[in-house]
């Protein structure tokens, strides 16, 4: 049996890199065209050809948003596009507009296609249709039950992919243009404002004021799918996707790392309720906002909104990233991220090692100086670890 | 005979909004559309055999599987007849395919259909109509309207759906704030006083644009085929004839002649 896909955000190369090493099987990216993250950094040509081979000399794979839904003037410049990613090898497309698959057909392009969230594939004759367009794979609309998805996927046999953690749109997505609205900015090419995390004071049909101290917001708390990755490999799901290529290097290594965990111990029959109790704890610290199943068990009700206030909290819990390790002296070499101090309990994680916890030991600066505090983001410090850790490991306060 | 074609609010104002100057309706059918006014499908095959006017249903509600039923049985019975069909979901063109269907078909691509290549790509689906999306500019329709031949349909006056959750968004915050829902209809506003109408409906919540009025812009968009009047949650049938005949003041005109922002900032 084919294992199931993990697929992770990449905001840019670094986290791409990171991602890999963190263990998801696929990573999309965004060009600096046609993406539904406008305003992100995201990859020139040169950058997706550049993890394109990075990823084939991994055995994994890129897929590439052009999710936009395309406007007149957007038109023009599209089909070099798609030909300058063809040439960079990318696995697939990830579109929602069908006017790209128009063109990579007249064009005879050797170009993937998967139909993104964006287009909301909800039942199984629409993705019967995109089947018959000739997509690969259909993400689905994260607005469907168990049943409805088991149902899409043995009814129609292409392949589908769902997301398992992160934001998410309160609206059908695609079906959202409250941004373009209230503040001119376009929600389906990119600029969403996430009017649906705003609060507002309701009216009611005589414009009277609703008296609360709450005001009304169609805010939705994330998702986190971690108690039903089981089911949804069950039921045959062929790609699990996490959310945010806005999120950072930790956020992408944590999350990764962890659902490749749940993943790795269903196959392995090695999954415990202790392990999944330390996974959700994982989850819940590297997240700024709280997340909930939301759509696969029940329909979501008043537990699955925000109200109040966005709820978010800057997570410092990231302390630092391996940099080397001296396997003669014992010393690792480290950037620092976040302030901690000798004494401090810690704990280590990466691909290659088991998490571990220790308290902190006498901490010095590049120059050898006991500083014993690490309180400058990006300086380089180092310290003596007797267990054996790897470049790319991550420093974190530790998680009980 | 005008260019009209009305979106009625409730089923008692069909036999008036029939008499007067408009092409036709657009109808909700029961449990498959957005529209305040839905009909079961043999009300509508009745009203089509009485009137020479154009019908034409709308199913435009997110389908899930359980409405394929439904969806399957109302294309049924409307094969070899003159009604027209409008859809959202491209799973709803499968079933017309394999029911081998004849009769118009428009596509309302809502937010999702905005330029000449989605279009074309729905013609060449065989779909001849399309009811063009608010959120762009009369230019880009005319383009639109231009390159691909399109039959092409336009909101002119009424409330725009900009939002459809699957959630119930006004029941949960009752809920949250310990009160009772006890309004069909709220509203909230944005900075500019804007007011947003919102209807928690059983399939979901939809949120929709402050009412738009393009009456007095209609030369800017001739090459329009057909001029949509949505009265929907627009209490007063008599409004019509005001509409009809140019005497309604609204300044809101959604995008009709505004672009809406691609990038708030270039690269690099």
């Amino acid at each position: 049996m084919k294992k199931i896909e993990l697929l992770a955000p990449a905001g840019d190369l670094e986290r791409l890199k990171f991602a890999f090493m963190y263990g998801a099987d696929a990573c999309y990216i965004g060009g600096r065209e046609f993406s539904l993250r406008a305003n992100a950094k995201n990859f020139s040509i040169d950058e997706i050809k550049e993890a394109t081979t990075y990823a084939h000399s991994l055995n994994k794979k890129v897929y590439v948003t052009v999710n936009i839904v395309f406007h007149n003037e957007n038109e023009d410049k599209l089909l070099d596009y798609l030909k300058s990613l063809e040439e960079a090898s990318v696995d697939a497309l990830i579109v929602s507009d069908p006017l790209v698959i128009n063109l990579i057909k007249k064009n005879k392009l050797n170009l993937k296609v998967h139909i993104s969230t964006q287009a909301s594939c909800l039942n199984k004759e629409t993705a019967l249709f995109w089947k018959n367009e000739g997509a690969e794979r259909v993400v689905l609309a994260r607005e469907l039950s168990k049943g409805e998805i088991k149902e899409i996927i043995d009814k129609t046999g292409i392949e589908v992919e769902c997301f398992i953690h992160g934001a998410m749109c309160s609206s059908y997505s695609g079906r959202c243009v409250l941004s373009n609205y209230l503040t001119g900015r376009d929600a389906n090419r990119g600029g969403c404002a996430q009017i649906c995390r705003w609060e507002f004071p309701l009216y009611d049909s005589k414009l009277n004021k609703i008296e609360s101290k709450t005001l009304f917001t169609a805010s939705s708390k994330d998702l986190m799918m971690i108690d039903y990755i089981k089911d949804m490999i069950d039921i045959g799901v062929t790609s699990l996707k996490v959310e945010g290529r806005m999120r950072s290097n930790y956020y992408v290594a944590t999350v990764i790392n962890t659902y490749r965990s749940i993943i790795d111990d269903i196959y392995n029959n090695t999954l415990t309720n202790e392990n999944i109790t330390h996974y959700k704890k994982v989850l819940e610290r590297v997240a700024n906002r709280e997340a909930k199943v939301q759509f696969f068990d029940k329909l979501p009700s008043v537990d699955e909104q925000y109200y109040l206030g966005r709820n978010e909290a800057s997570n410092q819990d990231f302390l630092g990233i391996v940099e080397d390790y001296d396997d003669e002296s014992k010393m690792v070499t480290i950037t620092e991220r976040n302030y901690f101090k000798t004494g401090d309990e810690v704990e280590i994680f990466g691909p290659n090692i088991k998490t571990f916890s220790f308290i902190m030991p006498d901490i010095y600066n590049k120059d050898n100086e006991k500083v014993n505090i690490g309180r400058h983001p990006e300086e380089i410090l180092k310290f003596k670890l007797d267990k054996k850790v790897f470049r790319g490991d991550m420093i974190r306060v530790k998680i009980d | 005979m005008s260019k009209y074609i009305v979106i009625p609010n409730n089923k008692e104002d069909i036999d008036y909004l029939l008499g007067k100057d408009i092409r036709g309706l657009i109808l909700g059918v029961n449990n498959l559309s957005i529209y305040n006014c839905e009909l079961n499908i043999d009300s509508i095959l009745d009203l089509d055999n009485k009137t020479d006017k154009k019908i034409i249903i709308a199913i435009n509600k997110m389908i899930h599987n359980d409405d394929l039923d439904n969806v399957r049985e109302v294309l049924s019975k409307v094969k070899n007849t003159n009604i027209n069909i409008m859809f959202h979901d491209l799973g709803v063109l499968n079933i017309i395919k394999e029911l081998n269907l004849n009769n118009e078909l428009i596509i309302y691509g809502e937010h999702l259909n905005l330029s000449i290549g989605s279009n074309s790509f729905y013609k060449e689906h065989g779909i001849k109509s399309s009811f063009i999306s608010s959120d762009i500019t009369y230019k880009e329709i005319n383009e639109i309207k231009k390159e691909t031949g399109m039959n092409i349909y336009y909101t002119v006056y009424g409330y725009l759906p900009i939002f459809y959750s699957r959630r119930s968004l006004v029941t949960n915050y009752f809920k949250y704030i310990n009160e009772d829902v006890n309004d069909d209809t709220y509203y909230i506003y944005d900075k500019n006083n804007n007011r947003y109408l919102i209807k928690e409906r059983e399939y979901g919540t939809i949120i929709y644009s402050p009412l738009v009025n393009i009456v007095n812009d209609l030369d800017m968009i001739n090459n329009v085929d057909n001029y949509v009047i949505d009265l929907s949650y627009i209490d007063d049938k008599e409004i019509i004839n005001n509409i009809l005949d140019n005497r309604v003041e609204s300044n809101y005109k959604g995008f009709f002649n505004t672009k809406t922002t691609y990038k708030i900032k270039e690269e690099g």
